[in-house]
């Protein structure tokens, strides 16, 4: 059974630089795969070549075991919700949705009902008669919503939907995404740069940088057990530190090679000496108030090292504590 | 100029109040003394009557618009101009649209350059543009030439006083106008629409008619108007370069003035010019407004 | 872009470069002319040489004209600047009726040359300054394009006062300097672009103008394009296409230093 969406070693180049870089990737049917990574790593390239607004310069890309490199967007079972919405300004809410089913050769009497039903999905029931024009954000990207999944494609792309919304609206947005995945159970490819977004909504989650996949996994994975350096300082946050730079530093086990341990700040706690299995000495440099929980900066041997308590911690700068961390939280990466 | 003194202030107290008036007075005068008094003297000598051997005579007549509104003469003058100030405009827009939408989508140097040459023709002189295209037209001229010397043609082609080489010129002095009112309207529109429209499965063609024309309808018809009054002035273009039997307002206005020394009836013609003029805008602006709403 | 099909592309691209083409047609065919060693204007050209630009200078009518022509232009451009620079400032800065001054100011672009000229022709012609006639003066010619001149000044200057920066002239005062001051101390250095683009809009408005020139010149202070207009059906002379050239290339000359200007003001 083929999967709904195939890359195989799909390479796009603009100039000297590749973009894409032979990446490979699956996605199957009513999963929610979302390209995660910094901006210039090239998900939103990846997801260009998957609608077909651009083309790959070698490699295959499979819609539902199909070849559809070689056609133009229009001809694709893809649609795309963009970061701007892209309503048509001239077109109504409701004309807007119809749009799709239209170009598709919909039957007049069944496109009405469509629209409706797919705006009351996305809670816009209401602005049938309204323009793009007269809404907020958030409201417009609920439309350009409705307007992709009423067509039913084989493959709805997202990118970076929410970047250009406050706070508020993207958190809103976030969850009916979500819901709406669990109601229709469409097939999804997101991109996006805010890792937190793709931990809420991904089945899968593919780390990208500098063309590559660097990872790919469900957001527990990524985030549990990441496969290298990338991986694990770009989702959640990170302490680290070179293990030969440092002198008061215990480990139950040393590496034999030289190593740089990487720890989460939720891994770490005050100690005292003699009770923890691996810990640090550390001079305090900031305590941050957060609401409702402190933040302690402290600093190793040029290393910087912060965690959380809840409780006021009895301590100022310069002072030097012991932050200690249980040996399975620790990962440890290669020097390169 | 107490202008910082003010807004630091009160901002709008008397003295900057008066300031500004005081730095419009002189404009304001000007156009008041040089446009708006000739304009009203045109209008109340468009009354006089014309004696056979002077200028004119003060009277208060309606003979010299009764003559401009039904003289077989008269009236063929105000079609023809009509005319081919509708073909003039009607191309123009055409080509400019092409044409601008191909700038819209070219970047740096190219677009510059693109840019340029579209200024080009505002830049000239009208009547460099007549003296140019009369050296292209004629039997001896460029074109003539170059159709024989590449073997299109056989003998020696004459263009020169013909309703094309009119229509080429009077096209050629709009152009930078059409152009430049259509692509400032094409850069506001969000290119990612056509793109989505295509996503969603209109094909090129589709996305142009369903997308891009409704966006642009109203700088079409913007310049549709700025062209059309604009050639419905002008009278070199079309009398150097047209036929003989393609006679303008302007024409006439200047041939009753200068040479039958007619002021009232010349100043009765300029005025109809001006009253077709201020109709032809005004129906555009009252089409634009019942358009309706939705566009960018 | 990809959104188009192929063959669409290479449609508009073709399109592009005939407009292209026709663009240059007048210019470029006037351009070879002036330099022909014929007699008469005719293609094909048998030999090239200056030696119309030699008749061109040598005779009295052509340089007198070319000499009015400037002389119009830059009473032109001087006038419209006198008017049009406090003008749009004043513009720039209001808010009750404005829309209605901006349109009456704007008003004359929208009446054809011909009228124009006719209309200050017989209304103003008539007058005498100074015991000079107004009419064929070239005075009045001026007062005529600065007619176009100053609401195309508007229109460039608006902007240029609009986007300047208020709070650096109010800067300026609260550093002690008197609002004259900060007038051309602040505010006109900032503008300057603005300022030269529409003088140089004004000049070259008036170089090219011919209609309303034609109806308010005699033979003594008839303009350039003027007496090319009147040559056109006696001469057929390349002496003609040369008058069009230096007519043409004075306009692109200045542009010329228009830019240069604005290139080395930007170096600093």
């Amino acid at each position: 059974m083929s999967s709904t969406l195939q890359l195989r070693r799909v390479v796009k180049r603009y100039g000297d630089s590749v973009a894409v870089d032979a990446i490979d990737l699956a996605v199957e049917q009513g999963e929610f795969l979302t390209l995660l990574g910094p901006s210039g790593c090239g998900k939103t390239t990846t997801l260009r070549l998957i609608g077909g607004m651009d083309w790959p310069d070698a490699g295959t890309i499979e819609i539902n075991g199909v070849r559809v490199d070689n056609l133009p967007s229009h001809k694709r079972d893809t649609v795309t919700v963009f970061q701007s919405g892209a309503l048509f300004p001239h077109l109504t809410v409701a004309e807007n949705v119809a749009y799709g089913l239209k170009m598709r050769g919909v039957p007049r009497a069944d496109i009405s009902p469509r629209v409706k039903r797919m705006l009351d999905v996305v809670r816009m029931g209401a602005f049938v008669g309204r323009y793009p024009a007269e809404m907020s954000g958030g409201q417009r990207q609920r439309v350009a919503l409705a307007r992709a999944m009423v067509v039913e494609p084989s493959i709805l792309l997202f990118d970076e939907p929410m970047s250009a919304l406050d706070l508020k609206m993207r958190i809103e947005l976030r969850s009916e995404i979500r819901r709406l995945h669990e109601e229709v159970g469409f097939t999804a490819v997101f991109v996006t740069h805010d890792q937190s977004e793709a931990m809420a909504l991904s089945d899968r989650i593919a780390v990208m940088n500098k063309g590559k996949i660097v990872q790919i996994g469900t957001p527990i994975e990524i985030f549990e057990r990441p496969s290298n350096e990338f991986v694990y300082t770009f989702v959640g946050e990170s302490c680290s530190m070179n293990i030969d730079e440092q002198s008061e530093l215990h480990l139950s086990q040393r590496p034999t090679s030289p190593q740089r341990l990487y720890l989460r700040p939720s891994h770490l706690r005050l100690v005292n000496g003699s009770g923890a299995e691996n810990f640090v000495a550390a001079r305090v440099t900031d305590i941050e108030y957060l609401g409702g929980m402190y933040r302690v900066h402290a600093e190793a041997n040029g290393c910087r090292l912060f965690f959380d308590s809840t409780e006021a911690p009895e301590l100022g700068p310069n002072h030097v504590v012991k932050i200690g961390w249980n040996s399975d939280d620790a990962t440890y990466f290669p020097v390169s | 100029m107490t202008d910082i003194a003010t807004v630091a202030h009160v901002g709008r107290g008397p003295r900057t109040v008066s300031l500004r008036w005081l730095l419009l007075a002189p404009a304001i005068m000007f156009i008041a003394i040089v446009f708006g008094l000739p304009l009203m003297y045109l209008v109340r000598m468009s009354f006089n009557l014309h004696p056979p051997d002077g200028t004119y005579v003060e009277a208060w007549t309606l003979k010299n618009y009764i003559t401009v509104l039904t003289n077989p003469l008269q009236l063929a003058t105000i079609g023809m101009t009509v005319y081919i100030s509708l073909v003039t405009a009607a191309i123009t827009v055409t080509g400019s649209f092409i044409f601008a939408h191909f700038v819209w989508g070219q970047k740096g140097k190219l677009r510059t350059v693109l840019l340029a040459i579209a200024l080009g023709p505002m830049l000239v002189s009208e009547i460099s543009v007549i003296i140019g295209w009369r050296m292209f037209f004629p039997s001896n001229g460029l074109l003539s030439y170059s159709l024989i010397w590449t073997g299109l043609a056989d003998e020696k082609i004459n263009l020169l006083a013909t309703q094309t080489a009119a229509v080429v010129g009077l096209s050629y002095i709009s152009m930078p106008y059409c152009f430049f009112t259509i692509l400032s309207v094409l850069n506001g529109i969000d290119r990612n629409l056509l793109t989505a429209s295509g996503d969603l499965g209109a094909s090129p063609v589709r996305t142009f008619f369903r997308v891009l024309l409704p966006l642009t309808k109203g700088a079409l018809a913007s310049a549709f108007t700025q062209a059309f009054v604009f050639t419905m002035g002008i009278y070199a273009t079309t009398n150097a370069l047209g036929p003989d039997s393609l006679w303008t307002m302007g024409y006439e206005i200047q041939r009753q003035m200068l040479s039958r020394r007619d002021w009232p009836l010349a100043s009765a013609i300029a005025v109809v010019l001006v009253v077709i003029i201020t109709l032809a805008a005004l129906m555009a602006q009252w089409l634009r407004h019942r358009k309706g709403r939705g566009h960018a | 872009m990809l959104d188009q099909g192929r063959t669409f592309t290479w449609l508009q691209r073709g399109f592009a470069a005939l407009v292209v083409i026709y663009v240059i047609i007048p210019l470029g065919v006037t351009a070879v002319v002036a330099f022909s060693n014929d007699n008469i204007i005719r293609f094909p050209i048998r030999g090239y040489s200056g030696r119309w630009f030699g008749e061109f200078l040598k005779d009295p009518q052509w340089i007198d004209a070319a000499w009015n022509s400037l002389q119009v232009a830059l009473l032109t451009a001087g006038m419209s600047m006198a008017l049009a620079v406090p003008a749009s400032y004043a513009l720039a800065r209001a808010r009750a009726h404005r829309t209605k001054i901006q349109t009456l100011l704007l008003l004359p672009l929208f009446v054809p040359g011909v009228v124009l000229g006719i209309s200050v022709g017989i209304g103003l012609g008539g007058l005498e300054v100074f015991g000079a006639p107004l009419f064929g003066s070239r005075f009045l010619v001026a007062c005529a394009h600065t007619l176009w001149a100053v609401p195309l000044a508007i229109t460039v200057l608006e902007p240029s006062f609009e986007t300047l920066d208020r709070s650096l002239v109010e800067a300026a005062g609260d550093l002690g300097a008197s609002p004259l001051r900060g007038f051309f101390g602040v505010t006109l250095p900032l503008t300057k672009t603005g300022i030269v683009s529409a003088a140089l809009f004004s000049f070259i408005t008036s170089m090219n103008e011919f209609i309303m020139a034609l109806f308010l010149t005699t033979r003594d202070t008839q303009t350039l394009p003027v007496l090319l207009w009147l040559s056109l059906r006696s001469s057929s002379t390349p002496v003609l296409a040369v008058a069009s050239f230096i007519l043409a290339g004075s306009v692109f000359a200045v542009l010329a230093i228009g830019y240069i200007w604005y290139a080395l003001s930007r170096r600093r």
